[in-house]
């Protein structure tokens, strides 16, 4: 066992164990802690399978925006940050029933699929990922235009986000 | 323009006419009726245009005015629909543009515009005059204006779209369609005062027989489509599609394929051109308006069923069964239809039977192949037989001003014996309607009517066709006495009631189209002279038949000269005039009307012997069978099972998907939402989405577990 | 970037720089109706553009966008329906007090949308036009905030979205991984090499995921739960614009992708259509008979449509008559715009400003019974509806039979005799609620108070007109969509 499968086993104890602490967690506050703890095992992992730039737009993104807005959003919305109802609805064993399946299912399909298992090659040194990436997102024959759309995209949302969060005063 | 894009454009002008009024301006009488008759002109004006240019053309029959456009896609080819005028549909323009733009006019007059509203007139009935005072303090009773005026015109207009799709078709399913709202506007016209019950009973009747006759048409149509892949008559008359039809055989009565379409078609003409057997609705049809009856029911729709057979002419004329069958049937009708005539009293009917007859003339012509000369009837026919039609409206219009004056509503101002001596009163109706009635019988060379009759007896005279020349001249002998016993009834003589007496000259918007008619039923005759007529054979170019007979492939022979064809129709036209005359000069009631044979005036019983054998029965089926047994307990059954439980399903989806919804969140409406709101809001909303993303997943969880086992 | 590039997009990037420009603009702008006009003009001058683009061919940017008969013919359907979106909303937003200039922007920026959607030619181009139309559509849903029904749907049709999202990106990211690229000539190419192995289970699978989120974009049985309260809640004019453009678009996704990429997995997913298809046209027009709701029951009409559309879809592997089935599928979503707002513009006028409003009562309760006596009171629009629902039931002398027809030929002559049935059958049933209302229109007693606005009126009465007319002469759309029938990429 090599130092990176043992590192990947830790990373995965410590997301699977922090997911699980997400929802069931009463303290809203604890979950959005224990979310972030599960974002950055994925971060690892993705360090691990050489995708520095991958690990590092989830630790600016998922953790430095998106965990900090549902903490903050936790903050100004609630007074009591504890949830005194009951965690689990109804219909979790209709949930627990397809999220099984699925992963049935998933589980089958990879393992169909040829050189699972295989140790992946390394990466052609010389290749300096995070550069192409940059690269093709302006290259006008790669994905300038996805990137623009996304841009204008972004724009018309957070006008439609201003404008149902923004009550006209009557 | 381009002439073949006017000819797209001839129909539009009357359609939208008929929108704008129904829609816009059917409170203005003023208005609709000057949208009408605007359209009318338009298309009139396009018509002769057309119709100019069409003479311009060199062999015209060969390069006919013809457009097509691509309309339905049909796997690797396209249904196409298009127009075409040749020279046979030019001449069908000319006289149907001039009679509806005629009659058009002639309806302003005879719907009374710019008299004042009824006293008690009522939608749905004709008007029953006003009472006005004049200066001096006198009451007059004077006719009132038609309640429904602008309605009137937006059926004419629709009317007039249905025909003119008609005449330009190049194809018969658009020919199909003009035919069918022509039906349809028929119906709305014969019960156009549909408050009076037998006008609503004549219309039912009138719809339903035609109806009879179009259902074999449309049989016709489907197995022409399906034997030949084309409806465009261009596309159906060529020499290996005509041959090809020829060759199928049918199990019906050992016809060929294009025989046995030939005679469906023929019996969509039968119904359509009231021919026996399905002629009872045409006398009913004179409840309508006069100008309906002269615009429909004479001049235009029953002509379009002699038109479409003329038409379909190169396929009927494949199969000699078919042509013996229509040439019967037309004979029959002739002779038949023309001793009913002789005994009617109501100016109209006698009118009626005369255009079964006339048609039937056309038709036994067709039967013995005189192409031509039907054609020509057909046209001199349109012309006179509008002009007798709008005359007896005029004539009607005029004894119901005597009719106001005198107070006495129980004289029909339709019976004949009420009239008489109306010629002083009414001179231009008098000398139109003469003119009228001597075309109609034939009266030698001075009218159109003789020439085309001529021709049709000249034709069956040379072709050895002794059975239809002898029917067809008896009927034209009739023809003549009945049309002069009608003038005379009419016209002659003294006035036999104080109404006659006080009857008035229509105004000039009625006046105006009888002498334009008249023009035409003297004139039209002359196009179509004979070559080798004695005297004047020869100095004008016997244009009609060089013209219509360049239409077919084949150009027709015209029919070489004999003396005795001429010399019959000379007699019988000539003796019928005289013995009607003779008979009727001093007849003053129906008592003394000799020809008032039951039989005859009770048009052969044949309305009787229907409702015994087919309305009576229909009644007894309908009540008994298809009401109590299959509807009430079959179909019934039936749908209601179908219906509990599409009911069922729909309240069961209901139930399921919207009530949760609906009702606990929105209160389908108003309701139970402020109760649900605030408190519930927040949760049931997020819960009812979740609740439909878990049953899309569990249905697609089941949608791929059964595709597993039963596909992969 | 060549110009060529930029050029053969001209039209879409016309369409954004005007909907960021008309963002700020509006801002200075004390009059609406001004920002109302100049979005129209936007629009109307983008369509202009397109109409100039009809016959090009060509691919730009790399193959991530295509130009070809189809995207030059919806480019001109978007931005129309986009043009009627702002007729039927213009006089309706004062009425109901919530004239503001974003909704105009944001129907641009949806159309915009739409548009890149029909040029798409690269699963990621797919998944961002996808994104675009829709976030513009959830605020507009929203837009009568602070209605609750309005709210609501806003927020169910953001959530749905955002859950149909999700199955189209799994979808795209198995395809990517089965094929290795995510452009559809790749994928093409991909498949005829033939390497695919196991590999083509996992493209079966994404092109399945792919299939049912759009499924739920374009409300196809079982995912259009979310459709009638979206329908319901959500302001009429937006509704109609959402009912006519966002399928066009989910449509526009859907054949594309699975004409010109996936004919290769015809023998698995005809099937899987084939049932979408029929129960989509079944349960839609079933159930639409249980409404009482004139904006419910057109909801599900407008499931049933989704229907019939799909069953073109299953001649998608056909090679005989695969132009022929997007054709038809494109002259039916014709035809079903053009009916449709219509039939929503008829539903506008009736609508009255709810007393209640900003009190979160629910405003859009017009019942099928409150048309009653319009025949009388507005004889005009009563036979415009007349016409609109003859033509959604697909009877003569309406468009609809012409688009049915079409439809129901291209199904048969690819031998799905069964589904064409049921398709007749099912258009059978819908005569019943749609005819429904024109016997309240004709044959009830009532007093219904209309809004009379000239931008509503002549929607209404422009819809019918060319629902009829072109149903006599229907040629010129024929031709136009036969020639978008046939795909580049």
């Amino acid at each position: 066992m090599t130092g990176a499968q043992i590192l990947f086993l830790v990373c995965a104890g410590l997301i699977l164990g922090s997911a699980v602490m997400v929802v069931t967690a009463r303290n809203l506050m604890h979950a959005a802690f224990w979310l972030i703890a599960a974002l950055f095992g994925v971060a690892v992992v993705y360090a691990i399978l050489q995708a520095g730039f991958m690990a590092m737009i989830q630790v600016v993104i998922y953790i430095g925006a998106i965990a900090i807005m549902f903490i903050f959003a936790d903050m100004l919305t609630r007074r009591d940050v504890r949830e005194s109802r009951a965690q689990i609805g109804r219909n979790w064993p209709v949930a627990v029933l397809l999220g099984l399946l699925i992963l049935a299912g998933l589980t089958a399909l990879i393992l169909a699929q040829p050189g699972v298992g295989r140790v992946a090659p390394a990466l052609p040194s010389g290749l300096d990922p995070v550069a192409a990436l940059g690269k093709a997102l302006v290259s006008p024959d790669a994905y300038v235009l996805p990137f623009e759309v996304a841009s204008v995209l972004l724009l018309s949302a957070l006008v439609g986000a201003v404008y149902l969060a923004f009550l006209k005063k009557q | 323009m381009a002439t073949e894009t006017i000819i797209w454009f001839l129909p539009l002008p009357p359609l939208l006419a008929f929108f704008l009024i129904v829609l816009f301006t059917n409170k203005n009488k003023a208005l609709s009726h000057g949208i009408a008759v605007g359209a009318a002109g338009l298309s009139w004006l396009g018509s002769m245009l057309v119709f100019v240019r069409a003479l311009g053309v060199e062999e015209f029959g060969k390069h006919a005015f013809e457009s097509v456009i691509n309309w339905l896609p049909t796997g690797e080819t396209w249904f196409q629909i298009g127009v075409r005028i040749d020279p046979l549909g030019a001449a069908v323009l000319f006289f149907v543009a001039w009679t509806i733009f005629m009659i058009f006019i002639y309806s302003i007059g005879y719907h009374n515009f710019g008299q004042p509203e009824g006293d008690h007139d009522r939608k749905g009935l004709p008007p029953h005059g006003a009472t006005v005072t004049d200066a001096h303090g006198h009451k007059h009773t004077v006719p009132s204006v038609e309640p429904m005026y602008s309605r009137f015109f937006a059926f004419l207009g629709l009317f007039a779209f249905g025909m003119y799709t008609l005449v330009v078709s190049n194809n018969l399913l658009t020919l199909f369609v003009g035919w069918e709202i022509m039906g349809l506007c028929s119906y709305l016209l014969i019960g156009f005062w549909y408050g009076k019950p037998s006008a609503r009973n004549a219309a039912i009747k009138a719809f339903m027989t035609t109806r009879i006759g179009d259902v074999f048409m449309l049989l016709g149509i489907a197995f022409l489509y399906s034997a030949t892949g084309t409806l465009t008559f261009s596309e159906i008359f060529t020499e290996e599609m005509l041959h090809h039809l020829a060759s199928i055989s049918t199990p019906i009565l050992g016809l060929s394929g294009a025989g046995l379409i030939g005679l469906l078609l023929f019996i969509g003409t039968v119904g359509k051109s009231a021919q026996w057997p399905l002629h009872v609705w045409l006398p009913d049809a004179m409840e309508g308006p006069t100008p309906v009856s002269a615009m429909i029911h004479a001049a235009t729709m029953v002509s379009a069923g002699v038109y479409a057979v003329i038409r379909m002419f190169p396929l009927i004329s494949l199969d000699p069964a078919t042509m013996s069958i229509v040439a019967f049937i037309g004979a029959f009708t002739a002779l038949f239809a023309a001793t009913i005539a002789v005994a009617q009293n109501d100016i109209k009917r006698v009118l009626a039977y005369s255009t079964i007859s006339q048609l039937g003339y056309m038709i036994a012509a067709l039967g013995i192949g005189a192409y031509v000369a039907a054609a020509f009837h057909l046209i001199t026919h349109a012309f006179f037989k509008a002009l007798l039609f709008l005359g007896s409206g005029s004539v009607i219009h005029g004894m119901e001003h005597g009719v106001l004056h005198t107070g006495n509503h129980h004289v029909d101002p339709q019976d004949m014996f009420n009239m008489g001596g109306l010629r002083k009163k009414m001179p231009i109706t008098f000398w139109t309607f003469l003119i009228g009635g001597f075309a109609l019988s034939g009266f030698p060379v001075i009218t159109a009517g003789f020439w085309s009759k001529d021709e049709i007896l000249a034709d069956a005279f040379a072709h050895g066709h002794w059975a239809v020349f002898i029917t067809l001249a008896v009927a034209a002998f009739l023809t003549a006495f009945y049309t002069m016993r009608q003038i005379t009834l009419t016209f002659l003589g003294e006035p036999r009631t104080e109404e006659a007496r006080h009857a008035q000259e229509t105004p000039w918007t009625m006046t105006l189209p009888l002498v334009v008619l008249a023009f035409f039923a003297v004139t039209y005759g002359w196009v179509g002279i004979p070559e080798h007529f004695p005297l004047l054979g020869g100095l004008v170019p016997n244009w009609f038949h060089e013209f219509v007979g360049s239409t077919l492939a084949e150009h027709p022979e015209a029919a070489p000269f004999s003396i005795w064809p001429l010399l019959t129709s000379l007699a019988v036209a000539l003796g019928g005039l005289f013995f009607g005359w003779l008979v009727y000069r001093n007849v003053k009631s129906p008592a003394e009307d000799k020809l008032q044979i039951p039989v005859l005036k009770n048009k052969w019983y044949f309305d009787e012997a229907y409702d015994f054998l087919f309305v009576k029965p229909a009644y007894w089926i309908a009540e008994k069978f298809t009401y109590l047994f299959m509807d009430r307990a079959v179909i019934d059954g039936i749908l209601h099972v179908v219906a509990r439980f599409s009911l069922f399903l729909g309240h069961a989806f209901r139930n399921y998907f919207d009530k949760p919804v609906v009702n606990e969140l929105i209160g389908d409406g108003t309701g139970n939402l402020v109760k649900a709101s605030g408190r519930g809001l927040r949760f049931i909303q997020t819960g009812r989405v979740q609740y439909y993303m878990v049953v899309s997943m569990v249905l697609l969880v089941i949608f791929a577990v059964l595709y597993y086992f039963l596909i992969v | 970037m060549t110009p060529s590039d930029l050029l053969s997009i001209l039209p879409l990037l016309v369409l954004v720089v005007w909907a960021c420009a008309l963002l700020l603009v509006d801002l200075w702008l004390k009059r609406k109706g001004v920002t109302a006009f100049l979005a129209a003009l936007g629009l109307a001058l983008t369509a202009g553009l397109a109409l100039a683009q009809a016959g090009e061919e060509t691919t730009a940017f790399g193959g991530m966008v295509a130009l070809d008969g189809f995207a030059s013919f919806l480019n001109v359907l978007f931005p129309l329906s986009g043009l009627l979106g702002i007729a039927v909303a213009y006089g309706y937003l004062k009425r109901m007090n919530i004239e503001r200039g974003e909704y105009y922007s944001l129907l641009l920026f949806s159309t915009a949308g739409m548009m890149l959607m029909a040029h798409a030619a690269d699963l990621v181009v797919v998944f961002l036009a996808l994104e675009f139309l829709s976030l513009p559509l959830y605020v507009l849903a929203a837009f009568a905030r602070p209605r609750l029904d309005s709210e609501e749907a806003g927020l169910k049709y953001f959530l749905l979205g955002a859950f149909a999202s999700a199955f189209v990106i799994y979808g795209i990211a198995l395809i990517y991984g089965a094929t290795g690229t995510t452009s559809l000539s790749g994928i093409v190419a991909a498949i005829e090499a033939g390497s695919l192995g196991t590999s083509g289970l996992l493209l079966t699978i994404g092109a399945a995921l792919f299939l049912v989120g759009f499924g739920f974009k374009v409300a196809a049985v079982p995912f259009h739960m979310w459709t009638p309260d979206v329908y319901h809640g959500a302001p009429t004019p937006v509704t109609a614009f959402m009912a006519v453009g966002a399928k066009a678009a989910g449509f526009a996704a859907l054949l594309r992708v699975f004409v010109t990429a996936f004919p290769a997995l015809d023998a698995d997913l005809t099937p899987v259509v084939w049932v979408l298809a029929a129960l989509t046209m079944f349960v839609g027009n079933v159930v639409a008979i249980a409404q009482t709701n004139i904006k419910r029951m057109l909801a599900y009409s407008s499931i049933a449509h989704a229907g019939y559309i799909l069953m073109a879809f299953v001649a998608f592997g056909n090679p005989a008559t695969r132009a022929d089935a997007v054709a038809s599928a494109l002259f039916y979503l014709v035809t079903y715009a053009l009916t449709s707002y219509g039939a929503w513009a008829a539903v506008i006028a009736l609508e009255k400003q709810d007393p209640s409003a900003g009190s979160g009562q629910a405003a859009s309760g017009l019942e099928i019974n409150d048309f009653a006596g319009l025949g009388r009171r507005r004889p005009a629009l009563a036979a415009a509806m007349t016409v609109f629902m003859l033509s959604l039931t697909g009877m003569p002398p309406t468009l609809g039979l012409v688009g049915k027809f079409y439809l129901f030929r291209t199904v048969i002559e690819a031998g799905q005799v069964w589904l064409a049935v049921i398709g007749v059958l099912t258009s059978l049933i819908s005569a019943y609620y749609y005819l429904r209302v024109v016997v309240v229109m004709y044959m009830r007693e009532g007093a219904p108070e209309t809004t009379r606005e000239p931008w509503l009126d002549f929607t209404w009465a422009v819809s019918a007109l060319a629902t009829v007319i072109l149903s006599f002469l229907p040629m010129a759309l024929f031709a136009w969509a036969s020639a978008a029938g046939v795909m580049g990429f």
